[in-house]
């Protein structure tokens, strides 16, 4: 009898196992809520993405298979200037869905009272998406008051980290170089900054004509990040420093300042151009396709695209090479970068929504396998093909009419990093960041619970003090690489540190370590 | 006797109301075009007024509109905000830039509108003085990222004309937009080439009103033209000069009559001239509006608005004093 119920118990168990896992919602259930209505309705659209070729829902490949597949559209308005979002939300203007990426602008947005919480409109329109949506993707998103309100795009978690198949961003920071040049030079080892300088020179002395080197403001950080100077983009711009505790990145002055001092030096050989400093992306592209530098910082993905540009440039002779490597600094490799980012940007649906159930569905459409490719590569076999395992798009069309990476309210980092390695299989002369995006991970490390951590909020002391530190590190730097003198360079260093201490270095340090603290030892638990 | 004049006072008073309600009524049009500037006025300058109060508050956007009157007063009796900016590590940088860049925009750009003025007066080929004066006051229209596309073009190291020529003959280029020490003669020049023929008019203008018959006269008594010019030019447009010099100081904070100073340290301003370019009305929107600190940006605001105010009231009084010419 005993053996009888025993036999019994295990049926029943791997029956209702058996049938939970017929039950299992998965991305082709048919409950999804976004087949359950497919009524055509508009919301009005804010988002930030300015670099965006098109503003209007629609006309493009994308944002058409969108409506037919959902119904849903949107009246689309981009951002005219910085303080705008911060105005609606102080007017009570805000339009029915907000798509912004950077710190300050999710900070502002992730409020119950200003947004709806994705938790509790999941449970009420959407429950079967629980099933679908990653934990450490929730993880990630969650605020203090235990509500998400949106979930980022482009995660990077463990599982991604762990991956040896999946790279870094194709916006890693690399050096390039001018092969030509390089070749006139003997194609000089070069492993050291020591290296780097002996190139430059050498370069400067064969071609005084040339720009040298070129370092932008923005992607510029290469160099940097061979002293150890740690990734910023992190939470807070917190970083991890020998003892365990959370800090801020340019807080560190025996970090900071070996590079300020080498950077300066370069920049007082003539090796270095002052205007550089001050370049944004497009200026350092101008600069480039000029056709008279010799090296230059950018992203991977830049050193491709470039290169392609100049191609098509009649005459032209100039095509860059990326080193694959972080140099060393007497013979040590200082490289710390630590991954500390929840995402890029998030999908937030305000309380002026008339019908946040349609945009949460809509949500559970996008983090779909199909929706993540559909906005991040376009319409298959019209605007991509897939070969060798990648999309590989279609020259035919421009961006604005596929409209793929505009509307990618939930894109993952993979599919996009996809996209750009079949873009660099396409020719192997512009496929290097397809090696470099794999060369450079080794170099990461990633800390779930710096990407944890609360940035200081706008008005509040921390905040305040924050505004104080990061405005000082953007004014001050530059201008302590381009002391003319090496004495006038150390004192700007010191200068620079003085004044971080007068604005409060401490306290935002102790912000930032606090919450790090709880934060490990609440996920240690 | 008081009854009786009082009855009287009584009516003349209903009387005059009745005449200036006749009076109104027959100006009705002209006085709707006055109703609505006051309007205006009301509605945009002085009713945003009210949000002066988050100056002394702790506000945040999320707050909204409500949020104006109910939030917290800031630490420091509401004072907090006023104190951040004066320990703030940039405090000494802004203030210099600021005082010292408008007063070298009011000693240069000042004087220039009053020369071109008198210079064009005295031209005898009209035509000629039609097209000098035409394109004198064009780049007044011209939007501050032109004259920066235009700077840029003739700036710049890569390709910049100023550069190439240098190179041409063998000299150093120069970083005229990175190096902080060109930042200030490029914004002045900049601000006299932009607002140095729009300002004229105004003395133009004064100048076409006065009287013909006096240089009539100091020509018969065999005055030279620099001497009509000194003894009845200058005197009949000193009050218009008073007046425009009382606004300027007014808006010196802002870049005096231009008031060129955000525009400028906006667009001409990097992170090299920084220590150079930084000014209040910019780091009212650096450190403020695009950091969502509004309360910090209202009281920088309110500091600036205090200073000019002192500065109008001042100027109003030297000049009332030593010219007999005022505002008010």
């Amino acid at each position: 009898m005993k053996k009888f119920t025993t036999l019994l118990m295990a049926l029943i168990i791997c029956l209702f196992a058996f049938s939970n896992a017929l039950t299992q919602t998965t991305w082709d259930s048919d409950n999804l809520a976004w087949k359950q209505n497919k009524d055509p309705i508009t919301f009005s659209l804010y988002h930030n993405m300015t670099w965006a070729p098109m503003d209007v829902w629609g006309k493009d490949h994308v944002s058409q298979r969108v409506t037919e597949d959902t119904g849903i559209s949107f009246d689309v308005e981009i951002q005219s200037n910085a303080q705008q979002l911060a105005t609606y939300v102080a007017g009570g203007q805000l339009p029915e869905a907000v798509f912004v990426f950077g710190g300050a602008n999710k900070d502002l947005l992730e409020n119950y009272d200003i947004c709806y919480a994705w938790d509790e409109l999941i449970d009420q329109y959407a429950p079967e998406m629980w099933d679908l949506i990653d934990k450490s993707d929730i993880q990630l998103a969650t605020k203090s008051d235990g509500h998400f309100y949106t979930l980022y795009t482009h995660v990077r978690n463990q599982e991604y980290w762990d991956d040896p198949g999946q790279g870094v961003s194709y916006g890693e920071n690399v050096l390039s170089f001018r092969q030509d040049v390089l070749e006139e030079l003997g194609n000089p080892e070069i492993n050291t900054v020591d290296d780097l300088y002996n190139v430059l020179k050498a370069a400067k002395e064969l071609h005084p004509e040339m720009v040298i080197y070129v370092q932008p403001e923005l992607n510029g950080t290469y160099l940097s990040r061979c002293f150890g100077v740690p990734y910023s983009g992190t939470q807070g711009a917190a970083t991890i420093n020998d003892n365990g505790e959370a800090e801020w990145v340019f807080g560190q002055k025996d970090v900071l300042s070996p590079y300020l001092e080498f950077a300066n030096k370069l920049f007082r050989e003539g090796l270095l151009s002052q205007e550089s400093l001050t370049y944004d992306q497009e200026q350092c592209k101008a600069a480039v396709m000029a056709g008279n530098v010799f090296c230059y910082a950018g992203q991977a993905y830049d050193v491709d695209q470039w290169n392609k540009a100049l191609d098509a440039v009649d005459g032209n002779k100039a095509y860059y090479v990326a080193l694959r490597k972080i140099l060393t600094v007497d013979g040590e490799l200082l490289v710390n970068d630590t991954w500390g980012s929840p995402g890029f940007a998030g999908f937030y649906i305000t309380r002026n929504c008339k019908e946040p159930g349609r945009l949460i569905a809509l949500m559970e459409y996008m983090r779909s396998p199909y929706a993540d490719k559909l906005t991040q590569w376009g319409v298959p076999e019209l605007d991509y093909d897939m070969v060798d395992g990648f999309p590989v798009q279609n020259e035919d069309y421009s961006w604005k009419e596929r409209g793929d990476n505009v509307w990618y309210f939930q894109a993952s980092f993979a599919v996009e990093n996809m996209k750009a390695l079949g873009t660099a299989l396409k020719d192997e002369r512009f496929a290097q960041t397809a090696h470099l995006v794999l060369d450079y991970k080794p170099y990461w490390k990633y800390d779930v619970n710096l990407s944890l951590i609360a940035n200081a909020e706008a008005n509040t002391y921390e905040g305040d003090v924050f505004a104080t530190l990061d405005n000082l590190r953007k004014t001050r730097m530059s201008s302590i690489i381009t002391a003319k003198t090496e004495e006038e360079c150390k004192q700007g260093i010191e200068e620079f540190f003085a004044a971080l201490d007068s604005a409060e270095l401490d306290v935002y340090n102790k912000f930032l370590n606090d919450q790090y603290q709880a934060i490990k030892s609440r996920n240690a638990e | 006797m008081s009854v009786i004049n009082k009855a009287k006072e009584k009516s003349n008073y209903k009387a005059r109301i009745k005449r200036s309600l006749r009076r109104f009524y027959a100006q009705r049009w002209l006085q709707l075009f006055a109703i609505l500037g006051f309007v205006y006025i009301l509605i945009f300058n002085y009713l945003p007024m009210l949000g002066i109060q988050i100056a002394f508050k702790s506000y945040k956007p999320s707050m909204g509109f409500k949020g104006m009157f109910t939030a917290p007063l800031a630490r420091n009796y509401g004072f907090y905000h006023f104190i951040s900016f004066l320990k703030d590590p940039n405090f000494s940088i802004v203030m210099r830039n600021t005082v010292g860049l408008s007063l070298m925009k009011l000693f240069f750009s000042f004087p220039v509108p009053i020369l071109f003025a008198l210079a064009l007066n005295e031209m005898r080929h009209i035509k000629i003085k039609r097209i000098v004066q035409t394109v004198s006051y064009l780049p007044h229209f011209i939007s501050w990222v032109i004259v920066y596309g235009i700077l840029f073009s003739f700036l710049n190291t890569s390709n910049g004309v100023i550069n190439s020529l240098l190179q041409s003959l063998g000299k150093e280029k120069m970083e005229f937009l990175t190096g902080k020490e060109y930042y200030y003669t490029i914004a002045v020049i900049s601000d006299i080439w932009k607002e140095m023929g729009w300002w004229s008019i105004i003395f133009l203008a004064a100048i076409s009103g006065i009287d013909q018959t006096q240089y009539e006269a100091a020509k018969v008594d065999g005055a030279s033209r620099f001497r009509c010019i000194w003894s009845i030019t200058l005197p009949n447009i000193k009050s218009t000069i008073m007046i425009v010099l009382i606004l300027a100081i007014g808006s010196l904070i802002r870049g005096g009559m231009g008031g060129s100073n955000f525009d400028q340290s906006y667009l001409l301003g990097n992170s090299l001239n920084y220590e150079r370019s930084v000014t209040l009305p910019y780091y009212v929107y650096e450190m403020g509006l695009a950091q969502q600190r509004f309360s910090y940006a209202t009281a920088i605001g309110l500091f600036q608005s205090v200073i000019s105010l002192l500065l109008v009231l001042i100027s109003n009084y030297v000049s009332d004093k030593l010219t007999g010419s005022s505002l008010f």
